[in-house]
């Protein structure tokens, strides 16, 4: 299912930005990343509650994640 | 002025009497005084997260375009991204989203995520640009997010993914490596990364696609700040989920592979200790460092310490150690002496090379002069002219011909270094120095000396 979503969220995201390959050198560099973030923003953020929410549930039911090591 | 900030209208860095201070303009006077009056200043001061600064008054400095002047707490030794150890890079990034994330809760933001805002003292990352924090502005994407990717995503990813070397397209792309090419140089399995996936590859596809937009397209772009949290959540995941690769180098078990006995490495350490008792240096920089076995006699004494080496494991090694042991005194940089980081930038004059940085009172060069002078064809006398720029004081180790070392050097190559040996190199280093101290290393047949600079 995890694998499922992945695919659709990459062939969603290369439709949105594939379609254009024109150069164009008076262009801010920086707009790219301005519009890039403005639209995975919000996906981001829907990833990141359900995420929390299966953090949540797994905890409910006694499975904890263990803890990060500082390197590696 | 700081050859850099005159690109920041916000203010600039200025050097007086050797001092560094900061100058802060009138247009950037609302954004700094909400920094330090709403806590965050105090905040990330606290949390040793950026450089403590104190308000002063340079009546003579002073212009129509100045608000303030501000003294921060002095940085002994400048280091760029390109010279730092894989995780060192990895812990810049991490404190500049720590700060970013800490920014909007007090309501501003981080205008640029550039690796030269990152200092180090010793292994502790600190933010030194007080004028990077702005008023935060609802509903707006973070300005500086194409900036981090650059400066930090990519060079990382192409250390864990490509090659551990590659930091070095640093150096050439001063504003960091550019998406477009990490996105040509990482292998497939990259793409597997999620985080590396979006913020790299695609990131570089959407810059490629929005290059046609108009300008108010990107102007017109809203980010809610849950979202711009949740941007700042993925971009810590994907830092954190890059792993130092496994590899295997020159230098990377150098210790297990020494010619020396215990004995003889013990020997080594006390005549090392013994030299820079006599000296009592403030600083020592340590050349060719390795794992920095030696360069720690020097930091366990107090004494600031920069431990040098070319080889990226090693260095990698150092500074988890230093950083596991808490140092405060040791920070070890990456450095090739056959090639030293060269000044970049505009005018070759916004970022320094490594010999204007880099001075000290005491240098220690140990079981280098051989790969300087045999692998890399360098006279005597320019190696030590070059150490003579560098401190006062030198400890040198001298590796004769006959050393098993040198005999590795000259196995694959015509011997043409007839005057390689110890009474030519004292006679040449005694141009530029008068010799101190010379002591045999027991067991061995090398020498180490103190020498003091003419």
């Amino acid at each position: 299912m995890k694998k499922l979503l992945n695919i659709v969220f990459i062939i969603f995201l290369y439709l949105i930005f594939i379609n254009n390959q024109e150069a164009h050198a008076y262009v801010n560099p920086g707009s790219g990343s301005y519009i890039f973030q403005a639209v995975i923003g919000g996906i981001l953020a829907i990833a990141a509650l359900f995420k929390k929410l299966f953090v949540s549930l797994f905890g409910l039911l006694g499975i904890k994640k263990a803890p990060e090591q500082d390197n590696e | 002025m700081n050859n850099t900030s005159y690109k920041d209208p916000a203010g600039f860095v200025f050097n007086l009497d050797g001092i560094v201070y900061r100058q802060i303009n009138l247009c950037a006077k609302n954004d700094y005084e909400m920094l330090m009056n709403i806590g965050l200043y105090n905040e990330l001061a606290e949390r040793n997260m950026v450089v403590r600064h104190e308000e002063v008054f340079l009546e003579k400095e002073a212009d129509e375009n100045s608000y303030k002047f501000i003294k921060p707490a002095q940085i002994e030794y400048i280091s760029y991204p390109y010279e730092w150890a894989f995780s060192a890079l990895k812990d810049a990034a991490l404190l500049t989203l720590k700060i970013q994330k800490t920014a909007l809760k007090y309501g501003m933001s981080l205008k640029d995520a550039s690796a030269y805002n990152i200092q180090f003292e010793g292994t502790k990352p600190v933010f030194i640009d007080t004028l990077s924090f702005e008023r935060y502005k609802e509903n707006t994407p973070w300005k500086a997010y194409g900036q981090f990717c650059r400066h930090f995503l990519a060079p990382l990813a192409l250390m864990s993914y490509t090659d551990i070397n590659l930091n070095k397209l640093l150096i050439t792309n001063i504003d960091g490596i550019p998406l477009d090419i990490t996105s040509k140089l990482l292998p497939l399995n990259a793409k597997f990364n999620f985080g590396i996936l979006v913020h790299i590859f695609l990131h570089a596809l959407s810059q490629k696609a929005c290059e046609s937009k108009k300008q108010s397209f990107a102007r017109n772009a809203k980010m809610r700040l849950f979202e711009q949290k949740a941007l700042i959540e993925s971009l810590e995941n994907t830092v954190k989920s890059l792993k130092f690769p496994h590899i295997f180098t020159e230098w990377g078990n150098y210790y297990e592979n020494t010619n020396y006995c215990n004995e003889a490495f013990k020997e080594k350490k006390s005549i090392i200790s013994h030299f820079i008792n006599k000296v009592e240096p403030g600083s020592l920089c340590d050349l060719g460092s390795n794992r920095g076995d030696f360069a720690r006699i020097a930091s366990g004494k107090n004494i600031k310490t920069i431990a040098f080496d070319i080889d990226p494991v090693a260095i990698e090694d150092n500074y988890r150690y230093a950083k596991k042991h808490k140092e405060t005194n040791l920070l070890p940089l990456l450095q090739d002496f056959n090639n030293p980081s060269p000044a970049i930038g505009f005018m070759n004059d916004e970022r320094f090379n490594f010999c204007t940085r880099f001075k000290c009172d005491m240098v220690m060069a140990l079981a280098l002069i051989h790969h300087l002078a045999i692998s890399n064809n360098l006279p005597f006398d320019n190696i030590a002219k070059f150490f003579s720029t560098l401190g006062k004081y030198l400890i040198i180790e001298f590796v004769p011909k006959t050393d098993s070392k040198v005999q590795i050097l000259l196995s694959s190559r015509e011997d043409i270094f007839d005057t390689y040996n110890a009474e030519t190199f004292e006679a040449v280093f005694g141009k530029y120095f008068e010799i101190l101290e010379k002591v045999n290393i027991k067991n061995s047949e090398r020498m180490l000396y103190l020498m003091r600079k003419k």
